[in-house]
């Protein structure tokens, strides 16, 4: 069976702030923790993650600056902001709070 | 909010400078991919094809990262207005006629203004100027308000003896020839009022 799940509208954001708030990241960095954390379950093509990236960062919760990648080459790095963390604190506790709902009412017997 | 702006306005003007920018942060991924994807045993030429695959096209990529900037409105305005210089370039009789008639209209229009506010909607320049009344006298057989005029001495009589008016003031219109030492005489149109116009009117 395909390990593949899709995310669900809006979480894809979700993600990707918990991902940079562990330190700034470039996008491929970002894909590739996803996919790794996710044990494979979650991967994030590069057609919705570019996008969601700037409109983040548009949002003003993550910063953009260009660094040098581990192997030497020129890359864009996004971290947090503060507006950023407290977006994922809440985001993080409006999820939480659903997929508790939602497990509840699947598991009525 | 202001951060928005910011960034949008970046991406606007700074156009060129945010496409490379996001052109190197494709290929930084792209070859990073390719990269991963040799690692794990595939020749570089089939990495290649397969992370070609995984993108789905640079483009659409692109695209979706300009909407998200949140400029494809004022893109696709702009393309609009560069369609229509250029399509006025090829048909300049048309280009023409358009300009020629809207400049008419809006001609029109502004000089039926002005009357109609000068007219209409403007109140005199006077102080209590809804008290200010147009006295006119009535011709038997006449329906219409055909004044021919009072004689100064009627003038006169009406005054001392009307009681609804603070006061009553006698006008008339004529041309006048004017003339000084330099210059041939100009003629003028003129307003003769009795003695007491100018304090009644403040």
């Amino acid at each position: 069976m395909d390990p593949r799940i899709a995310l669900p509208q809006g979480t894809l954001d979700l993600v990707i702030l918990k991902t940079v708030a562990l330190g700034p990241q470039h996008g491929w960095a970002i894909s590739e923790r996803i996919q790794q954390v996710s044990s494979d379950a979650l991967q994030v093509q590069q057609g919705s993650l570019y996008p969601a990236l700037h409109r983040l960062e548009r949002r003003g919760w993550i910063k953009a600056h260009w660094g040098v990648s581990e192997n030497n080459r020129k890359a864009k790095y996004y971290a947090l902001t503060r507006s950023g963390r407290k977006q994922l604190e809440s985001d993080t506790e409006a999820w939480r709070k659903l997929s508790a709902a939602i497990g509840q009412v699947l598991d009525m017997a | 909010m202001l951060n928005d702006l910011r960034y949008r306005l970046r991406a606007l003007f700074r156009r060129n400078a945010v496409e490379g920018e996001l052109d190197d942060e494709l290929r930084f991924h792209f070859e990073r991919q390719v990269e991963k994807n040799v690692r794990a045993g595939l020749s570089r030429r089939e990495a290649a094809r397969q992370t070609r695959l995984a993108f789905g096209g640079f483009d659409r990529v692109k695209e979706e990262c300009r909407e998200a900037r949140g400029l494809a409105g004022v893109e696709t305005l702009a393309q609009d207005l560069r369609h229509a210089l250029r399509l006025w370039r090829k048909n300049p009789g048309f280009a023409l006629a358009a300009v020629t008639v809207i400049g008419l209209g809006l001609g029109a229009n502004a000089a039926v203004f002005t009357i109609a506010n000068a007219a209409l909607l403007r109140t005199l320049a006077y102080e209590r100027s809804g008290h200010i009344v147009y006295v006119l006298g009535r011709q038997p057989g006449c329906e219409l308000p055909c004044d021919t005029g009072r004689s100064y001495p009627d003038f006169r009589e009406f005054r001392a003896q009307a009681k609804s008016f603070e006061a009553l003031v006698a006008q008339h219109f004529l041309p006048v020839n004017l003339s000084d030492a330099s210059g041939l005489p100009e003629r003028y149109p003129a307003m003769l009022i009795s003695a007491n116009g100018f304090s009644a009117f403040g």
